[in-house]
């Protein structure tokens, strides 16, 4: 069952005079557990594509459903809700809350949902933050971190609501091969062990490989949705 | 909530700079005007002590028809039962004393100047005027040098008299008819009052009766007791205090009228009002200066972390909680800054409290304020406790600029910012 259903999502920006179509009529379906990349050049309106699954936009024209949910024409509080409740986003720059130690940063979104107690909350953040092997380094702060170990404590901040989509902007862009490798093991190895459906918009050919599903967009139309069979981790 | 806090507070320690530059001009402002405060209190203080001690006394009782008529000092409206009035007085436990007040001419016999003059007790005045303690050349009233007045020291120098002269005085009697008796000035006051070292003219007052022509003993003339009461902490207080004996003084002689200091110095106090609001302008002034620093310091921190709002909206985060996140920012500078500048101006006024400031040469240029000696401060929690709330609220306001503007930022502009 597709857990994100979009039928011809049209997004337009207005600069002065000009019209620009951003995506223009795309149709998908995400099913539960994959582990999909959307790919294209820069411009092409991957970002785009992103922003309106994460609520973070709204398309100007066109339907979308998360789990059964009507997210076209929700509210400010409504999206806010979805985002708080529903999906979880990994920033290209990591975007960690400087001020805020690791375990603090992974706990900010079970803080922000408001429905846990606090011993709850901590439990959680430190088994995220063990899942990501950075277990012993709670009370740090992101200066005091790697670049591979921010990413990893943005991915444990991520996954520790424990939502059925996670959203990926360029998740490797600035780290280098070998650590973007990690990284991309590492959420696939989540993808596989707690069955996240994972979102990126990547122009890394390292992500694309692990992808189980491919999808090209050009001057905002899905212009290729290619799915591989067995999963990429066996091509590894 | 405690992470909105967490984060605001980090973040003002993290931007330490700003924090303390922008605390310390809010600190500045608010200990200027703890301290401001508690100088014009403690001047108000001294120029009210400086009437009750020199011209005024704590409470004057005089009658209703004297005191309708008060320019005239009129000499057929005195109290009708002085002795009783002052026994009721001394009953309650406080010092008094009765007083003349005539019009009445000074001359050297070259010159001559008009003048309020007071016949005084000399042996039951001091107990509540400290005009004998002012004198500063010659000696004050005593039954040993009989025919003598006692002179403010600048009405001396402007008839060219000194101690010893002889002086004539001319009144009106009580059968309105001029009468003129010569004098020694017995000695020269020189008091904080400037009426009473530009106007004052003290006599016994026997001599003064003798003067009046009108006749001395039991029953004799009085124009008003005048009564002390012991000195109250601050002026606030000694003001209750002079009403409460007043109503206590009113009940046992409901004949007379009784005007606590609160009265007698009622024009210096509405323009002390006045001036307390003026006051304020300079310490409104500072503040605002730390307003716009408060603005500018959370702008200036709105700007520095535009993405991590973007990211905080991305996790979920509503608007209003952005605009809560930067709000509790400026709380917490206002908390520094108005904590530190109640330490600091609680300091300021302690100094002022114990060791006080000569005022020597700072009571010449106030002119006919009076004011001289050394200024001691008022403490006053109630000021503190203003100038703290006003701190934090000041900030709150001034914190709201941004944290509106944070709010509005749209996540995916947030997100994108460089």
């Amino acid at each position: 069952m597709a857990v994100l259903h979009l039928e011809k999502i049209t997004r337009v920006y207005r600069k002065g005079d000009t019209e620009v179509r951003a995506l223009d009529g795309v149709d998908l379906d995400i099913e539960a557990g994959e582990f999909l990349t959307v790919v294209g050049p820069s411009g092409s309106g991957k970002t785009t594509f992103l922003n309106i699954l994460g609520c973070l936009d709204s398309p100007t024209e066109g339907r979308i459903v998360y789990d059964g949910t009507e997210l076209q024409g929700l509210g400010e509080k409504g999206r806010s809700a979805y985002r708080r409740e529903r999906i979880s986003f990994v920033f290209q720059s990591y975007n960690l809350i400087p001020v805020l130690t690791v375990r603090e940063n992974v706990e900010l979104p079970l803080v922000i949902e408001r429905k846990r107690d606090t011993a709850e909350i901590r439990r959680r953040a430190e088994e995220m933050i063990a899942a990501v092997g950075l277990a012993g380094m709670e009370g740090r702060f992101p200066r005091e971190l790697s670049g591979g170990q921010e990413q990893r404590v943005a991915i444990a901040r991520a996954l520790v609501k424990q939502p059925l989509v996670i959203l990926a902007d360029e998740p490797t862009a600035n780290l280098d091969s070998h650590t973007a490798e990690e990284i991309v093991d590492l959420m696939r190895g989540i993808n596989t062990a707690r069955g996240s459906t994972f979102v990126f918009s990547t122009h890394d050919r390292l992500v694309m490989e692990h992808a189980r599903r491919v999808v090209t967009i050009r001057d905002g139309r899905v212009t290729a949705d290619e799915r591989k069979n067995p999963p990429s981790a066996a091509g590894k | 909530m405690g992470t909105l806090w967490k984060i605001a507070l980090r973040n003002t320690v993290r931007h330490a700079r700003r924090t303390i530059i922008t605390a310390v001009v809010m600190m500045g402002g608010i200990a200027v005007f703890i301290f401001y405060d508690s100088l014009l209190a403690g001047l108000d203080r001294m120029a009210v002590d400086t009437m009750e001690s020199y011209t005024l006394s704590s409470l004057k009782i005089r009658t209703p028809a004297y005191v309708q008529d008060i320019q005239g000092a009129p000499l057929d409206k005195g109290l009708a039962h002085p002795e009783e009035t002052l026994a009721v007085v001394t009953a309650q436990g406080l010092q008094a004393t009765q007083r003349i007040r005539f019009v009445a001419r000074l001359s050297n016999y070259t010159d001559e100047i008009p003048v309020l003059a007071d016949a005084v007790d000399p042996a039951a005045d001091p107990k509540v005027f400290r005009l004998a303690q002012a004198v500063t050349e010659g000696a004050w009233l005593s039954r040993a040098s009989p025919h003598s007045v006692v002179l403010g020291a600048e009405l001396a120098r402007e008839l060219s008299l000194n101690v010893g002269d002889t002086v004539l005085v001319t009144a009106q009697t009580v059968h309105d008819v001029t009468n003129a008796d010569e004098y020694t000035v017995a000695g020269l006051l020189s008091t904080p009052a400037p009426e009473v070292n530009r106007g004052g003219l003290f006599m016994p007052l026997d001599e003064a009766r003798a003067l009046l022509d009108t006749p001395a003993g039991p029953g004799a003339l009085v124009t008003e007791v005048d009564v002390a009461l012991p000195r109250a902490p601050s002026l606030a207080a000694a003001l209750a205090q002079g009403e409460a004996a007043a109503s206590r003084l009113r009940a046992a002689l409901p004949a007379e009228r009784i005007d606590p200091i609160g009265s007698l110095a009622a024009g210096y106090l509405a323009l002390r009002n006045a001036k307390a609001s003026y006051s304020l302008i300079p310490v409104i002034i500072v503040l605002m200066i730390a307003a716009v620093g408060i603005v500018n310091t959370i702008l200036m921190s709105v700007f520095s972390r535009v993405r991590e709002i973007g990211v905080l909206r991305a996790y979920g985060m509503t608007a209003r909680d952005i605009k809560r996140l930067f709000t509790l920012e400026g709380l917490a500078l206002g908390l520094a800054g108005s904590t530190l500048g109640v330490a600091l101006g609680a300091a300021l006024d302690l100094l002022l409290v114990v060791r006080g400031v000569s005022m020597g040469s700072l009571s010449q240029s106030l002119g006919s304020l009076p004011i001289s000696g050394v200024l001691h401060g008022e403490w006053n929690p109630k000021t503190m406790i203003i100038g703290f709330l006003f701190g934090v609220v000041v900030s709150l306001i001034a914190a709201r600029i941004p944290a509106r503007r944070a709010s509005r930022l749209q996540p995916t502009d947030a997100l994108r910012f460089q």
